[in-house]
């Protein structure tokens, strides 16, 4: 299991553009993806889980991928988190 | 005048604009028509229903994905995350939950379930997920549509041209399919400044007043409205005076708006006292922009970001593919300068196919100048390839990242270098186009005297230079107030090189996001600049800063913010904080 902390950098949080991008990518990876933010743990490939965790800008998530090609998961996931979608 | 019987409402307003128009009410049906099919099911049957709507609701938003009427691609990406929620796995199981376990017809099904999820949503406490509520209903509704065997055009068969669009609350979908030619304006009961019907009014240009609360329930269908979505009021069933004092209004800002963009495009960009003559350019990141940057009134491009040929790819482009991008760069300007700025990646944007190391401080670390002085072939592939291109124009080129006398003579001489080699290779360049370097760093800002013996030009940039200067990483949210412009050291820096610039005769440009901020304008002159690099989009509005500044003010600005931060220079941090609070 391959576990990145990342901060995300959208101005207005991870809202609907970057979570898009986010399970998109997730989605087009085997491993399975959580995303956890303030205490709560999501599936990393459900937009409306994503959502429903409101992270604002600066928010810390901590990203886990477990699974065949959870390296580059984790890595790619981190950085879709890092752009400054606005 | 028969003031009494004008209905005055009040409301929020979104999107600029007067429109003077007559009004169409949509009316959603009550969801609670779909309660009348509740009744005994054939739960495979209405699996299979299920199925085959989804999929078809799924075709249609991709359909809407697909670029119209001059809406940004942006803001049409909102339909990208609506089919994910079509796909996401947390709604179909609980669709098809709901359909097994409590026997619902289809409809049923999905109508509760978009409820239930929008509830979730509603609860939050950040306005611009709240909305997204909206967004949940819309694919419900889209999918019960689709099951009821409707089409959802219905009532825009009803419009015709000045329409102003009265409703409870406008869908993504809804907005996007308003026909702007028909429709000029639109007022709603709920709603918000995020919601995406507000933004995508914004985007198409059409006034908007949006949570205009139960007052709307009084307009009647057909009834002449009036909408001020600059102030946010709508006057229903205004009186021939009124009328005619917001047509003539509504005339007069039309004439406006073209008018003083025609003229501003002619207009030099010149101070108001005439005393200034100011270059503007425009910043570009591929040749397509480049005739774009031409046709908004650029002199030039200050700033041709080469990433986006790196990027998205496996391996690096080859000589002939950046030659043939910078070409037609360099082609689409003709003789106006092109200044292409070489590789600026490494550090946080790596790329795969160059296996850069992981970096503790990527901001600090091997970006940039540093990378491509590290990585020799593909700097020379790059440089060889710009100095082909500047054949077939004005080219410039510019390093950036430069904080040391020894980085510069480096990369200027893997310049000399490249220029041998092509030599030999008995391939045609330009001998002698221009080269500068970026001031981003205070090293470079603080000796730039040291520095402007050795290059041709300057380009002041911005984010760098305040992000260096002031130690704080303008992405981090926790500390962008801290990431502030006005910061007088910062100032200082800007003026020391534009000063040094000067004593060396050698031109200066500034094409960081300060530049385009014409709130910095002013402060700009001020300071001496006299070459903006900006987006095309915004160089009318840096211009018509540009034609109502008086150098004396300008001076006076400029000397007191070497003393005083004037104001924060990134406005979205204070934006933030004020949506959360609402």
């Amino acid at each position: 299991m391959k576990k990145v902390t990342a901060f995300v950098q959208s101005s207005m949080g991870l809202h609907a553009r970057p979570a898009t991008d986010f399970v998109k990518c997730a989605k087009s990876f085997s491993s399975s993806i959580t995303v956890t933010h303030d205490g709560k743990t999501v599936n990393g490939k459900s937009i409306l889980n994503i959502l429903s965790l409101g992270v604002p800008h600066g928010g810390e998530v901590l990203i886990c991928a477990d699974g065949s090609d959870e390296e580059r998961a984790a890595a790619l996931l981190a950085s879709i988190l890092s752009e400054n979608g606005e | 005048m028969k003031i009494d019987a004008i209905l005055e409402i009040r409301g929020t307003g979104v999107s600029p604009g007067i429109a003077v128009g007559h009004a169409v009410k949509i009316e959603r049906e009550a969801d609670t028509e779909s309660r009348s099919l509740f009744a005994p099911v054939n739960v495979n049957a209405e699996l299979q229903r299920f199925e085959t709507a989804l999929k078809a609701a799924c075709d249609a938003l991709s359909e809407l994905c697909q670029q119209r009427g001059g809406i940004p691609k942006k803001d049409l990406e909102i339909f990208e995350a609506q089919q994910l929620i079509l796909e996401d796995e947390e709604f179909q199981n609980s669709v098809v939950q709901a359909i097994k376990e409590a026997s619902l017809c289809a409809e049923v099904a999905v109508h509760d379930t978009a409820e239930k999820i929008s509830l979730q949503f509603e609860k939050m406490q950040d306005e611009y997920f709240r909305q997204r509520a909206a967004d949940v209903l819309d694919v419900g509704n889209r999918v019960v549509q689709i099951l009821k065997g409707r089409t959802e055009t219905d009532w825009r068969s009803g419009l015709t041209a000045q329409s102003i669009i009265v409703a409870e609350d406008l869908s993504p979908s809804d907005t996007v399919q308003l026909d702007k030619a028909l429709i000029c304006g639109l007022i709603t009961g709920k709603g918000g400044k995020t919601a995406h019907a507000a933004i995508l009014a914004r985007a198409m240009g059409i006034p908007a007043v949006v949570s205009a609360g139960t007052d709307i329930d009084s307009i009647k269908n057909g009834d002449t409205l009036i909408l001020d979505g600059s102030a946010g009021l709508a006057f229903c069933r205004p009186d021939a005076a009124m009328l005619k004092e917001y047509q003539l209004k509504l005339q007069e800002c039309r004439m406006m708006m073209a008018e003083k963009k025609k003229m501003l495009l002619r207009l030099p960009a010149e101070t108001k006292d005439g005393l200034q003559k100011i270059l503007l350019m425009a910043n570009i990141a591929s040749p397509e922009e480049a005739c774009v940057a031409a046709e908004s009134g650029a002199m030039g491009i200050g700033l041709f970001r080469t990433e986006f040929l790196f990027m998205d790819r496996s391996e690096m482009p080859d000589e002939d593919v950046q030659f043939r991008a910078y070409r037609a760069a360099a082609e689409a300007m003709q003789a106006a300068p092109l200044t292409i700025r070489t590789l600026d990646i490494g550090g946080d944007k790596g790329l795969s196919y160059l296996h850069t190391e992981k970096e503790d401080n990527p901001f600090l670390g091997c970006r940039a100048i540093r990378l491509c002085l590290r990585e020799k072939s593909l700097f020379r592939t790059h440089l060889r390839a710009i100095l082909r291109a500047a054949i077939y124009g004005n080219v410039q080129i510019m390093f950036p990242m430069i904080s040391s006398l020894d980085e510069l003579r480096a990369a200027k001489s893997a310049l000399e270098e490249a220029k041998q080699s092509l030599k030999e290779d008995g391939i045609a360049y330009a001998e002698h186009p221009l080269v500068g370097m970026m001031v981003e760093i205070p090293s470079a800002a603080i000796a730039a005297d040291l520095f402007a013996a050795e290059v041709d030009f300057f380009s002041i940039g911005s984010n760098d230079l305040i992000q260096y200067t002031t130690a704080v990483d303008r992405m981090n949210g926790q500390i962008a107030n801290l990431y502030d412009g006005t910061n007088p050291a910062v100032i200082r820096l800007i003026k020391m090189t534009i000063d040094a610039a000067n004593a060396a005769k050698i031109p200066v440009c500034m094409c960081g996001e300060m530049a385009g901020d014409p709130a910095m304008t002013k402060l700009l002159l001020g300071l001496g600049l006299r070459s903006f690099s900006v987006t095309s989009s915004g160089l009318l509005a840096v211009k018509e800063m540009i034609r109502s500044t008086s150098m004396s003010d300008a001076c006076r600005e400029a000397e007191r913010a070497l003393r005083l931060p004037v104001k924060s220079v990134d406005p979205s941090f204070n934006a933030d904080r004020e949506e959360c609070t609402t």
